[in-house]
């Protein structure tokens, strides 16, 4: 418990330092100022172009990059302790190659944001459907069969997504599809961010509500069956909702890498296996790392750098830190 | 009370949906109150099936299984889970959680699916670790513990569930034999405190130390006795096609059951 209320005030600081840099620096005081004037009247000491950097363009930002941070980890741990592999992520029944292939696609056909989003989303449906209906076909439940089907599903959508890159236009759409893969929080408006949020609201509040149950459906099968759980209905509902919560992310913010894969790791090392402490403290923790990652990835260089990008530098070496602790586990 | 009916079975019978091989069939008994009974016989006979029919991960061709009067199949998953629990012989291989809240896990018999264990679930699980005296690893992680501990934890998370019916699939094989004596200790206290107690075994002298009630797996059918003095040389000697000797030993003052030689 301690860990998670120093974890949620680290995330805080982060967020309140992620509102005041950029490349254009506001004091916290203004920022903090400036939060509290929607809510109060109180002296204008900013100006208006100040207003609009905070309200506008950072706070949408840094929600929608701690929701998808969260949202990422949070389905990570469902899929982990599901499959029972700490080595799966929330890509594995292929979610994130079909979001892109859909994205690549409304790039094509030279749809609006929100036709990308819309078409990302249903594209990471409709690979998950996929992924789903192969082990039903055959009638097998293994779960061996799902994480292959996965694979070859997401193959397919990997030939997709280069069937189209290599069509695309080099001089414009290349570039906007590249720009998805990667990942980026910087189109994220109040508009966009609004249309998604309260799905993803929902479905993590659903996950945490289900936070002690995902202990039991974590179990062995036999031994889950025999407390008279139904435990392929269970697994596969907690399944499709974490898959929810992955599309949602990546409609909002492009395919993002490791962040689901590691972020659970790194809440076990404070919290334990146990899924009444790993999920909280996993969403807090995930969301303060993206919003940290996005923070740098808009202030280090002249030209924002894709998030894709930064977490594969931090997230790689970060995993085997992690590895390396958690090698008695393993 | 002793004669509570727990759990009755009336003629099930078994077989493989892939080669219709019978395993088992006309297989009947009943199991009251304060009851154990010992399921013996060569590999493959069918012990662990058996259980795997009274559990409900199979389901036999045909017969009925009463629990405390009721049809199981009329039963919902959580509802049988409540009356009979069931430990399987590979206890969680790989298991993230403390011994603690691994055992509250078999609340979730009462649980539901968006819920927390009540308070009263906790104070239950932390009794039942003091009544089987395993507080020394109750906040271990259950991967690390040692092959009788996780046997021990996981008679702790089956009696969690409150079910008076307990089914344990060789509950003391691979184990050394101070972990085996502390597992039939186990089984002979919860039979004392009245729970109905179906467990398999490989060894005919486990059954003479419980005094249990038993049944042989001979040639498709199972041979139900009430009383060890059913448990013969001639019998055993059938069934495993071995040379066993059975008597009664003085000192003990009860009958053994050792192989006599190797020839």
């Amino acid at each position: 418990m301690k860990i998670l209320f120093a974890g949620t005030i680290f995330v805080f600081l982060i967020m309140l330092l992620s509102l005041c840099i950029g490349r254009y620096f506001i004091p916290p005081e203004e920022v903090l100022r400036i939060l509290i004037s929607n809510f109060f009247a109180i002296d204008i000491t900013w100006n208006a172009s100040m207003y609009n950097v905070i309200m506008e363009l950072r706070l949408p930002r840094i929600l929608a990059g701690f929701l998808v941070g969260g949202s990422l980890a949070l389905a990570g741990a469902v899929y982990q302790g599901a499959f029972r592999n700490p080595l799966v992520s929330p890509d594995v029944l292929g979610v994130s190659h079909g979001a892109s292939a859909g994205a690549c696609l409304a790039i094509l056909g030279h749809f609006s944001l929100v036709g990308i989003q819309a078409f990302a989303f249903i594209g990471g449906i409709i690979a998950v459907v996929i992924a789903l209906l192969i082990p039903k076909c055959m009638k097998n439940e293994s779960q061996l069969l799902l994480v292959l089907s996965g694979i070859i599903v997401a193959g397919f959508m990997g030939a997709l997504i280069g069937l189209m890159k290599y069509m695309a236009n080099p001089d414009n759409e290349l570039a906007d599809i590249t720009y998805w893969q990667l990942g980026s929080l910087a189109k994220v408006s109040w508009g966009n961010l609004l249309y998604v949020a309260p799905l993803m609201i929902v479905i993590s509040l659903l996950l945490f509500a289900m936070r002690w149950r995902m202990n039991v459906i974590s179990l062995h099968d036999k031994e889950a069956k025999s407390m008279g759980v139904n435990i392929h209905r269970e697994r596969i509902g907690v399944i499709l909702a974490a898959t929810l919560l992955t599309a949602s992310s990546v409609c909002l913010s492009g395919t993002i890498g490791w962040v689901g894969l590691i972020m659970p790791h790194l809440a076990r090392l404070f919290a334990g296996g146990n899924h009444v402490r790993l999920f909280p403290l996993a969403f807090i923790l995930s969301g303060g790392f993206l919003v940290f990652i996005d923070m740098l990835s808009r202030t280090l260089t002249q030209a924002e750098i894709p998030l894709g990008i930064l977490c594969g530098f931090v997230g790689a070496p970060f995993f085997v830190w992690i590895l390396v602790k958690q090698r008695r586990q393993l | 009370m002793a004669d509570t009916v727990l759990l009755e079975v009336k003629n099930l019978a078994f077989c493989y949906k892939n080669n219709k091989k019978t395993l088992f069939e006309n297989v009947s008994f009943q199991l009251c109150q304060g009851d154990i009974l010992a399921l013996l016989g060569p590999n493959g006979a069918g012990k662990s099936t058996l259980l795997d029919c009274l559990a409900g991960f199979q389901k036999p061709v045909s017969g009925q299984i009463f629990l405390q009067g009721i049809d199981v199949y009329q039963m919902s998953a959580q509802n049988r889970a409540r009356s009979l629990a069931y430990v399987s012989q590979n206890v969680f291989a790989t298991c993230p959680y403390t011994v603690r809240e691994y055992i509250l896990l078999g609340a979730v018999v009462r649980t539901g699916v968006f819920s927390q264990p009540a308070k009263a679930e906790v104070n239950a699980a932390d009794a039942i670790i003091e009544r089987l005296e395993i507080q020394k690893y109750a906040e271990e992680i259950c991967s690390n513990l040692s092959g009788g501990e996780r046997q021990m934890v996981a008679i702790a998370r089956a009696l969690m569930q409150k079910a008076q019916i307990i089914l344990l699939d060789e509950p003391t094989a691979a184990l050394d034999i101070k972990n085996q004596v502390l597992i039939l200790q186990t089984i002979k206290k919860l039979k004392k405190e009245g729970y109905g107690i179906v467990f398999t075994t490989h060894l005919p002298d486990q059954i003479l130390l419980l005094n249990a009630k038993f049944g042989l797996f001979y040639n498709k059918k199972v041979l139900f006795n009430k009383t060890v003095d059913g448990l013969t040389e001639n019998l055993l000697e059938t069934i495993y096609q071995t040379k066993l000797r059975v008597f009664y030993e003085k000192e003990l003052q009860r009958k053994i059951c050792i192989i006599p030689d190797l020839q």
